[in-house]
């Protein structure tokens, strides 16, 4: 059966009412999205509240979405109206930050320390970063090779298994197994 | 938590699950606080992977929409129209549609009635054709009105000739019906000039229209 894009997928699961769908792609881009609504709004609280009020009108305007971009594309719209309203209805200017933040591929490139952190989560982020590091170091070779080539190249598994001369299975599997084993290491500072 | 799923969601975060496995896997998904906390993680990984910086608070949005979602049951995506407003607004537009060909049909039937006035009567001896084969086997003379001697054998003659015609014509001129048919049957029947149907034949496509 074919393969569609992830986004596509759980879009179209959402608008057949799977709320399980719609969790999938919060989570997937709640980093995001709260990153870009803090360029915005700098209370931390605020930023976090305006991200949920986003989602939330996301879902109720999926009817909307009429797949001409990616979703994300047309959730991060959502996002910076949600926020500029938020803003003009307590008569404030949003944060000055030098970004395009017009163009999602532009704000992702120069996206960086939010301003949302604060000094704890600032360490919790910087002791979530180096112990993915450490643990995709202690990775054995092929798992580390599949899963950097897929992460960092976006690589599609068939060019991995290619690339590694071996079956697209395999690829699939070594990718797995890798996040199984940074993920094991990366929970405990995620709960 | 079997390690396929994981390994599906994984592959997902990878957008290369098959369309059929998304929504078996989505069930699961739902119902798992620990398939959530892998999604979540996988995503952090690539993230950090990326050089992107996760904020440690955001991880939180997701709980927060869905307390969000669960507490007000009122909010839900606007594509799920309920099914009796889904239904009427599929069948509104067919529903038009029915009605207007249901008036076209009644039209059609109103022009076509001199016609079929007498057409429960038997079939008379149907006069064979003389120029154009195959011809359908009806005589349609005996299912018109009687405003000519259709006793003639030159007028049942002529009414075959005439129909034939304009039966092989009419779908060419968008003609429907026996109704313009009638009137020059009608009038030529009474006419015995020899050769009449050369100029009140209906012309072919093509031969322009001459009336």
């Amino acid at each position: 059966m074919a393969k569609r894009p992830a986004d596509d997928v759980l879009v179209e699961r959402v608008r057949q009412g799977d709320r399980a769908a719609f969790d999938a792609l919060v989570i997937k881009y709640q980093q995001k999205i709260v990153k870009l609504v803090s360029r915005y709004v700098s209370d931390p609280s605020e930023a976090l509240d305006v991200t949920q009020e986003a989602f939330i009108k996301a879902y109720r305007a999926m009817a909307s979405f009429r797949g001409e971009s990616a979703f994300y594309t047309w959730l991060y719209r959502i996002a910076i109206n949600t926020a500029k309203n938020h803003l003009v209805a307590r008569n404030r200017r949003p944060v000055e930050n030098g970004l395009d933040l017009q163009d999602p591929d532009q704000y992702d490139m120069q996206a960086r320390v939010s301003d949302l952190d604060t000094p704890e989560d600032l360490a919790l982020t910087e002791e979530i970063r180096q112990t993915v590091d450490r643990a995709i170091a202690d990775l054995p070779e092929d798992l580390r090779t599949a899963i950097m080539l897929r992460e960092l190249e976006g690589m599609s598994y068939e060019e991995i298994a290619e690339a590694m001369e071996c079956p697209v299975g395999t690829v699939r599997s070594r990718i797995f197994r890798a996040r199984e084993a940074i993920s094991g290491k990366l929970k405990p500072l995620l709960e | 938590m079997t390690e396929r799923l994981r390994e599906q969601l994984s592959a997902l975060a990878d957008d290369e699950l098959n369309h059929g496995e998304v929504a078996l896997l989505l069930r699961q998904y739902g119902g798992s606080e620990e398939l959530r906390g892998c999604w979540h993680a996988y995503h952090v990984i690539g993230e950090v992977m990326r050089r992107g910086f996760p904020t440690a608070g955001a991880g939180c949005v997701a709980d927060r929409v869905r307390a969000a979602l669960d507490a007000d049951s009122t909010i839900e995506p606007a594509a799920r129209l309920p099914v009796s407003r889904r239904w009427i607004k599929v069948l509104r537009p067919i529903g038009a549609a029915a009605v207007a060909a249901s008036v076209s049909l009644v039209a059609v039937m109103l022009v076509r009635t001199p016609t079929s006035v007498g057409s429960s009567a038997a079939p008379a001896e149907v006069v064979p054709p003389q120029a154009h084969a195959p011809r359908p086997n009806f005589d349609y003379a005996a299912m018109s009105s009687v405003r000519w001697d259709q006793g003639s054998p030159t007028v049942r003659r002529e009414l075959n000739e005439y129909l034939l015609d304009h039966n092989e014509d009419a779908p060419t001129l968008g003609r429907q019906g026996m109704l313009p048919y009638l009137h020059l049957a009608t009038f030529y029947a009474s006419v015995p000039s020899a050769d009449h149907r050369a100029s009140t034949r209906v012309p072919r496509a093509g031969e322009g229209h001459r009336e």
